[in-house]
């Protein structure tokens, strides 16, 4: 029992003043290494960070995208296919319909751009002033609903068919200053 | 020992805690940061879903649109059937499903013009809505679906799927095949709506390039001289500032009502629009209770309402459309208030003149459409225009009178013999081709139509007094005058099928129907002034011509009618030759057909009294098909007018002047305006034999999202 506890003590002897040394040193390493590799995964959690609140905006901006389209959807819902007054005479507002509360039927609205962007009834959304909606208004052939899908129109804006599509485009201003699309949705109305 | 011991445990345990509590923050760092990007790599993909999905409902809901569309513009397969009961949608099912390929072999994409299904079932193939990748597919599928299923044959469940890249929405709508006429008035000719007149329905004129094609006259102008001076001067704005032709200004156009209330107008109703009838309860309502009572619209000078007819007209507007149907809250109390919904026109008028020429027309006389159309247009749905212009056949009605050939010859065979045992007494003849040798007075010579300054002929007629028709028949070119008879059942009256040219050719024109009428048989050449004999030798001063001969010029006076009249069908609107003449106190009460008073395509009638408006107030159920109508005095239309002919110049319904060809919109009938109330009823059935298409119609309040 003695025995074992001198060499218990001469090893820790040993070590102890091996260990004393060595330890300070390693403390010294061991602290840095520990902040290198704190400090390497806090800097990848920071980018990390910063991609996910990216990501998170660009889910939030799609969202109030949507939200967006969707009023310009609700605002043109109840509005009639041809002008009440004029007919189809003319593909665009009439004369006269210089507000988007004067629109009074579906073409009206075709390149319309409203920034700040409006609500279903029209108002502005001041809130969301870096968005805007962008409406563009196009016939279709009734028998044919993906024509003048191109950038090049091949049924003028003129021609009465009976279908349009409306598409309504929601941009965002980017940090340049410049807007940049960030959705897009379609429908096609016809006439009753 | 102790402090070796101590030293031991210490130094490992201080060594390992750093190293932990790296590694620790390291995983839960990582932890954080993975949790982190799962959650907002979900957002970016829960949007993108999001976002999928609202193009895929949006292509959905196109589909739908798109659907009933098609319904409307493609060739729908025509039944003579009036009635549309489950068994016979079920007849006309193989039909329609045929119509319905046929319609989507049009399509301009050959992989879009596909088909499938079988039975009660048609499918589309997927039909792109843009060059993005949104696309629909349709499913269309009679009823029942299932067994206990609560809708029958007539129904038709479309259910139109969308897709956006793996989005899939569907939404679903009941379609109702039906055949109705879905117009108050109809014709072929301008139309022009007096005084105490008052439609509630759609009206439609489809001819192009007849002007006015509508000319409405206000209801407030001709009893108070200061309402109809307040009237004038809100017509003068509205033509100098509102936009539109529906004659009221709403609350919602904020320009338009501060010139409107910055004039002294006001929507005093609180219905949202400011309209004639606010002026009116502004001269009236002395007690500003929103409603005029009896009391208040009585003249202090003579004691008496300004217009009975005018407050009864109003009064019982909206009323029960059935047998069986509750009278509505308001109906016929006495008080003129929001419920009893007052509009000239309630419904879209559907024109196939587009406002261009027409104002080009107006200019001349430096008019405008404004000053056609006096009166509120209370269009019912708020996505279609109070005035539709440039309307093209799908729009409207298929008038061709040879489509109701068949409705008019159905009445003859419920008449005359073929009716039953032929019985004459000298008061009552039944199921009897009456006969000229019949007359039981002395004849007459007059003019037609009577007591018209600008007539057009002179007829010798034969003069029945006195005596019940029951389920008679009056063979053509009996020219006759009933006085005081009284009709019971059918009454049919012949006349030529075939008109025809000089050359001998069958013809559809009205120019060459009036030469036809004219055309000398014997005797004398025609004129105005010459007697016209249906058969016989004429005189000097007489003549007997195709249209004396082969068809009906008939004065009706002070007659009664318990059931429908119907007359054969003509090739083309004869004017003169095919007229019938309904005066004095001649009186409409259809007890035997509901479905139709008048079926007689190409005839011109002239309705009701120039000096007692209020004698015989007529009722008319279901349609009245004519080649033309002029109705005056007091009548209620329960139904439908259907104007055929296109010859007449134009289709006069109330007081416009004391002859048949005025345009008068200052006259005034020396016995007053009398009334008249059209009112479109959807819940009447056609009669059977008006061979139209079919309507696939959308019931808007059975849409449903999911499949």
């Amino acid at each position: 029992m003695n025995s074992t506890v001198i060499v218990v003590k001469r090893f820790d002897v040993h070590l102890s003043s091996r260990r004393t040394r060595r330890a300070r040193g390693f403390t010294l390493i061991e602290a840095a290494l520990a902040t290198g590799i704190v400090g390497f995964g806090v800097v990848s959690m920071m980018q990390l960070f910063y991609a996910c609140t990216q990501q998170n905006i660009v889910g939030s901006n799609a969202t109030s995208a949507m939200l967006l389209a969707n009023n310009v959807q609700e605002a043109m819902a109840s509005l009639p296919f041809n002008d009440p007054v004029t007919g189809r005479t003319t593909f665009g507002p009439e004369s006269g319909e210089t507000t988007t509360l004067a629109y009074d039927d579906l073409d009206d609205f075709d390149g319309a751009t409203f920034s700040p962007p409006i609500d279903s009834m029209l108002e502005q959304i001041s809130d969301l002033d870096r968005f805007s909606q962008v409406v563009s208004v196009v016939p279709v052939y009734p028998n044919k609903l993906r024509s003048n899908g191109g950038a090049t129109l091949e049924i003028p804006k003129t021609t009465y068919t009976g279908a349009v599509r409306v598409t309504v485009r929601i941009l965002q201003d980017g940090p340049d200053g410049t807007a940049g699309e960030i959705y897009r949705t379609s429908w096609v109305r016809v006439d009753k | 020992m102790r402090t070796y011991t101590q030293q031991f445990r210490f130094r490992p345990y201080r060594r390992g805690v750093a190293a932990m509590l790296a590694m620790l923050f390291l995983v839960i760092f990582t932890t954080l940061a993975v949790a982190m990007l799962a959650m907002s790599t979900g957002n970016v993909q829960a949007a993108s879903n999001l976002s999928d999905t609202a193009r895929a409902q949006a292509a959905s809901e196109s589909g739908l649109r798109w659907m009933a569309y098609r319904f409307k513009k493609m060739t729908r397969p025509k039944t003579t059937t009036g009635n549309i009961t489950s068994a016979v949608a079920t007849t006309l099912w193989p039909s329609l499903r045929t119509s319905i390929t046929n319609d989507f072999a049009t399509m301009l994409l050959s992989s879009e013009r596909v088909t499938g299904g079988s039975g009660t079932l048609v499918t589309s193939a997927s039909i792109m809505t843009d060059v993005n990748g949104s696309a629909f597919s349709l499913s269309i599928q009679q009823h029942p679906l299932y067994v206990g299923d609560p809708l029958d044959a007539r129904y038709v469940r479309v259910t139109s799927t969308g897709r956006y890249k793996a989005a899939v929405r569907s939404v679903s709508m009941e379609f109702k095949i039906d055949k109705k006429v879905k117009f108050a008035v109809i014709g072929k000719v301008p139309i022009q709506l007096g005084r105490n007149t008052i439609v509630e329905g759609p009206i439609g004129m489809g001819t192009a390039g007849k002007y006015p094609p509508i000319y409405m006259l206000s209801d407030f102008t001709h009893f108070d001289t200061t309402l109809k001076n307040r009237v004038a001067s809100f017509n003068t704005l509205l033509k100098n500032y509102h936009t539109g032709n529906d004659g009221r200004i709403s609350v919602n156009n904020s320009a338009e009502y501060k010139r409107a209330t910055d004039a002294g107008y006001k929507d005093s109703n609180k219905d949202g629009y400011v309209d004639e009838y606010d002026l009116f309860l502004d001269r009236f309502d002395t007690n500003s209770d929103a409603s005029v009572t009896r009391a208040e619209f009585t003249n202090p000078s003579t004691n008496k309402l300004y217009d009975d007819n005018l407050f009864t007209a109003i009064d019982t507007l909206n009323g029960p459309m059935f047998d069986g149907d509750p009278a509505r809250t308001g109906y016929a109390d006495d008080k003129i208030d929001n419920r009893d919904g007052y509009a000239k026109v309630r419904g879209q008028i559907t024109l196939a003149t587009t406002s261009s020429p027409w104002s080009s027309n107006l200019a001349g006389n430096g008019q405008t459409i404004n000053d056609m159309i006096t009166g509120p247009i209370a269009q019912t749905d708020p996505t279609q225009p109070a005035i539709k212009f440039g309307a093209d056949s799908s729009d409207l009605f298929d008038l061709n009178p040879a489509n109701f050939e068949q409705a008019a010859t159905n009445f003859r065979p419920k008449t005359g013999p073929e009716n039953g045992a032929s019985t004459k007494t000298a008061t009552v003849f039944t199921n009897v081709v009456i006969s000229a040798s019949d007359a039981n007075s002395a004849a007459v010579t007059e003019r037609t139509p009577f007591g018209s300054l600008s007539y057009q002929a002179t007829y010798r007629r034969p003069v029945f007094k006195n005596i019940t028709f029951k389920n008679c028949r009056i063979p053509k070119g009996l020219n006759a005058m009933f006085d005081n008879c009284r009709f019971e059942g059918v009454t049919f009256v012949e006349t030529e099928r075939d008109i025809v040219t000089s050359g001998n050719s069958v013809t559809t024109d009205p120019g060459q129907g009036m030469s036809w009428s004219q055309r000398k048989v014997s005797g004398d050449n025609f004129t105005k002034d010459k007697v016209l004999l249906a058969s016989g030798t004429p005189t000097t001063g007489q003549s007997v011509t195709l249209g004396s001969q082969r068809g009906n010029n008939v004065r009706f006076n002070n007659c009664t009618f318990k059931g429908p009249l119907a007359g054969s069908y003509a090739t083309a609107y004869t004017h003169f030759a095919n007229s019938w003449e309904f005066t004095g106190a001649t009186l409409f009460d259809n007890q035997v057909d509901q479905t139709a008073t008048i079926v007689s395509p190409q005839v011109n009638i002239e309705m009701g009294s120039f000096t007692s408006p209020g004698s015989a107030p007529s009722t008319l159920v279901g349609v009245t098909v004519v080649g033309n109508i002029d109705i005056r005095g007091t009548s209620v239309v329960d139904g439908s007018i259907i104007v055929t002919g296109d010859g007449a110049g134009n289709t006069t319904l109330a007081y416009f002047g004391p002859r048949d060809d005025q345009t008068d919109p200052g006259a005034n009938p020396e016995g007053g305006f009398g009334r008249l109330n059209i009112r479109y009823n959807p819940n009447r059935a056609l009669p059977d034999g008006i061979n139209i298409a079919i309507d696939v119609l959308p019931e808007i309040d059975t849409y449903t999202e999911g499949s």
